[in-house]
């Protein structure tokens, strides 16, 4: 499985603006001179060395999520990062008439909409567009987007055929190569994480989520999408201190994923959904915040003689590929 | 004076016994998220929490915690004996500890190069550290010549200062 994100950020899109951006700039160059660099040639080896969020940053296009096999490919989510992904796809049998999409959905949150009316595969006419949800409202969320005065082209006009798909709650189904199954998350409205499996890996897809059900009794029949996972996706729009007091937003932080992949022997895990109001540095400034939560509590865990957990993770970045 | 566990579900337990200074609160195990806060009777205006039992704390643990200090902002806390696992939770996340509270005591793990062993040695308000205020910046005076308890060698302390003692030099 290889998944990709075309979009990271929660709640809006965040992009960076021209003065934060030549701020950025200027801080980069000021870098390279101070350095000692003078040669155009000694460029990609100074960018190499620069921490991510002083470069591209985060990204700022919401969630959107390519999951992959040589067979099928499934999108999760039709944030603004889904517009991008579209225009590739018009690379392909879509550009002809001839393509399909499948797009499942979370949830209606605009974030995970917004990106929908901007997917151009979905105005040619031949192109089949399957939508799928476990939540019923989806034809009616969809439509209600392409309506004047919202949109000028009504739903009825679309190029594409659009065909609306409902999910079983926690029965998996299959696609392609791939089988799926939605869990239900922990969010304001409901939504639906998934469990993607091929080839005997597994791959979770955990947003939105604030994660209140935490232990396995209370996860009860929604525990499997945490067990014996290769990658996750997980929330992670807040720092822990601002979880506690964001009760009821609907969002997570970092640790809380670690902890639960500590517990149930998540290998890997990449955080999303960032909060549209933090900075690149803020987010970083998070990212440092959970690695020295992670080392404390390996250090407790030696200390308390109990194997201390290793799991890989990182805060997501716009545009990473990862292989499961 | 008795003692009554309050909590034992799962990895911790909680006793309370009543003091002339208070109700102290002895904690042990894991602060989870099988921790169950809001069971635990907290009678008075003063509580005491005596944390050296306290081995592991996790983030599902201290989401349900800094939810049971605020529900309890009118009163004020002392913190005991505060394991390695608490202090470093203190130094990741401001805001761990109440502003109504007070760091009494908390322990620093030692470690003897010599027999390979250790121990942890407790620090004391007003001893061993002074806590930072608005006008002044915090001081940690370790105890000279620790000595290892096993084969008297000097010990060495067993964490990195400029973090572990960062809750101290903070000025608040
Ligand atoms: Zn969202
Ligand atoms: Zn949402
Ligand atoms: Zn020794």
């Amino acid at each position: 499985m290889r998944v990709k994100l075309w979009g990271v950020r929660g709640s809006l899109p965040a992009p960076l603006s021209p003065e934060n951006l030549e701020a950025r700039l200027k801080d980069l160059l000021q870098d390279f001179f101070a350095r000692g660099h003078r040669d155009a040639s000694q460029i990609d080896a100074f960018l190499a060395s620069i921490p991510p969020h002083r470069r591209g940053g985060f990204g700022g296009n919401t969630a959107c999520v390519q999951v992959s096999t040589d067979a099928a490919s499934l999108i999760i989510d039709a944030g603004s990062g889904l517009r991008r992904l579209g225009e590739t796809m018009m690379g392909g049998p879509c550009g002809l008439g001839r393509g399909e999409a499948h797009i499942l959905f979370t949830h209606f949150h605009w974030d995970h909409l917004i990106g929908l009316p901007f997917f151009i595969p979905i105005f040619v006419p031949g192109n089949q567009i399957h939508l799928y949800s476990v939540q019923p409202e989806l034809e009616a969320a969809v439509k209600m987007m392409f309506t004047k005065p919202y949109f000028p082209v009504p739903f009825e006009q679309l190029g594409a055929k659009v065909h609306f798909h409902r999910l079983e709650p926690r029965v998996p189904a299959a696609f392609g190569d791939l089988t799926y199954t939605p869990y239900r998350l922990d969010h304001p409205d409901p939504c639906w994480g998934f469990r993607f499996e091929h080839a005997g890996k597994t791959f979770s897809h955990c947003v939105d989520t604030e994660a209140t059900r935490l232990s396995p009794a209370d996860l009860g029949p929604d525990l499997p999408l945490y067990q014996g996972v290769d990658l996750m996706i997980f929330d992670g729009q807040y720092t822990l201190l601002e979880v506690t007091e964001k009760i009821n937003w609907g969002h997570a932080a970092a640790p809380i994923g670690l902890d639960l992949a500590i517990r149930e022997g998540i290998k890997r895990i990449l955080f999303m959904h960032h909060d549209p109001a933090a900075s690149d540095d803020k987010i970083a400034d998070a990212e440092r915040q959970t690695r020295e939560y992670f080392q404390a509590y390996q250090e407790s865990a030696r200390a308390a003689g109990r194997p201390a957990p290793s799991v890989e993770w990182a805060f997501a970045q716009e545009g990473m590929t990862v292989a499961v | 004076m008795g003692a009554r566990i309050v909590d034992s579900s799962g990895g911790l337990d909680i006793t309370v016994r009543e003091s002339p200074e208070g109700s102290v609160l002895h904690f042990n195990g894991c602060v989870d998220e099988r921790a169950r806060f809001g069971t635990v009777p907290v009678p008075g205006p003063n509580l005491i929490f005596d944390l050296g039992g306290v081995a592991l704390i996790n983030s599902l643990g201290i989401r349900g915690w800094v939810n049971w200090m605020r529900e309890m902002r009118d009163k004020s806390f002392t913190f005991r004996r505060c394991s390695k696992a608490i202090v470093d939770q203190i130094n990741v996340l401001e805001g761990f500890l109440p502003p109504t509270s007070f760091v009494e005591s908390f322990f620093v793990p030692y470690h003897c190069d010599a027999c390979g062993g250790g121990e942890q040695i407790l620090f004391r308000h007003g001893e061993e550290f002074e806590k930072g205020t608005a006008d002044r910046s915090g001081r940690v005076s370790p105890p000279t010549g620790a000595e290892c308890p096993k084969c008297r060698a000097r010990m060495e302390m067993d964490v990195i200062e400029s973090k572990y003692f960062r809750f101290i030099r903070y000025r608040r």
